[in-house]
């Protein structure tokens, strides 16, 4: 990877972060806006390595920049933890089961589609 | 601020894609994320990073670049959701190494907020992000 294709990596992860910011204000009963992040950029991420797979400059910036930069898990753990910490068990255990499932779902669904789709 | 987002998030992810150049695809993965929710452990009870604008690129940017949530889904996808769909047999050793990464990151930020807090006497949680989720 020379300098030029790390560059580009490194901008698009910067891109992929003020999606997130744009996205972190949504918070209801839980943070939608980071689950919906860390949702799309896995579900960008499934497609993506699928789609571009005989293009590995565009899918790294895909799936390295964008999606890294997009989706987060440092948040993630700071939310849970600190509702956890308010003793607001059900919305923490909540949090929890969400960030666990659906992003690797919605991975799982881009794969697939992208899959059938190229078939 | 959009600025300050924008150049964090562009470090971090740089950071990122270095750690995976020197560990295998898992164990970068895990690295990333314990670290990153350490480091945000930090972050949100250091009164130093309690401006806005450092904690727009230090902990909206640099701490959300350099961690990823979708490399975790992709790994879950590909190592316990796949198999199943594909009737393969089913390893519990992929689901327990994802479960600590979860696990861990938690620990991690609990620990360095913790140990932060001790050693700057400061309790609060300084993140208005942290206070409006659990609100």
């Amino acid at each position: 990877m020379n300098f030029v294709y790390l560059l580009l990596v490194a901008l698009a992860g910067g891109l992929g972060s003020v999606l997130r910011m744009l996205l972190a204000g949504w918070i209801g009963a839980l943070p939608w806006g980071i689950l919906t992040a860390n949702t799309a950029a896995s579900f960008i991420t499934g497609a993506a390595l699928i789609g571009f797979q005989n293009d590995p400059l565009v899918a790294t910036i895909l799936v390295t920049g964008i999606c890294g930069g997009l989706s987060t898990f440092s948040t993630f753990s700071a939310q849970t933890v600190e509702y956890f910490k308010a003793k607001q068990v059900w919305r923490g255990v909540a949090n929890f089961a969400l960030n666990f499932t659906v992003p690797a779902a919605a991975a799982l669904g881009g794969l697939f589609l992208l899959y059938t789709l190229l078939k | 601020m959009i600025a300050l987002v924008f150049a964090g998030g562009a470090l971090g992810t740089l950071l990122r894609t270095g750690v995976s150049f020197g560990l295998d695809s898992f164990t970068s993965i895990a690295a990333v994320n314990v670290v990153g929710s350490a480091i945000i452990g930090w972050l949100n009870s250091d009164p130093r990073f309690a401006s806005e604008g450092r904690r727009a690129f230090w902990a909206l940017g640099f701490t959300g670049g350099f961690t990823s949530m979708s490399a975790v889904a992709l790994v879950s996808a590909t190592t316990f959701a796949a198999p199943i769909i594909l009737g393969q047999q089913f390893n519990w050793i992929p689901v327990a190494l994802i479960v600590a990464i979860f696990a861990l990151s938690m620990l991690a930020y609990w620990g360095a907020h913790a140990l932060t807090a001790r050693l700057t006497g400061n309790d609060a949680v300084v993140s208005h992000e942290v206070e409006e989720v659990t609100e």
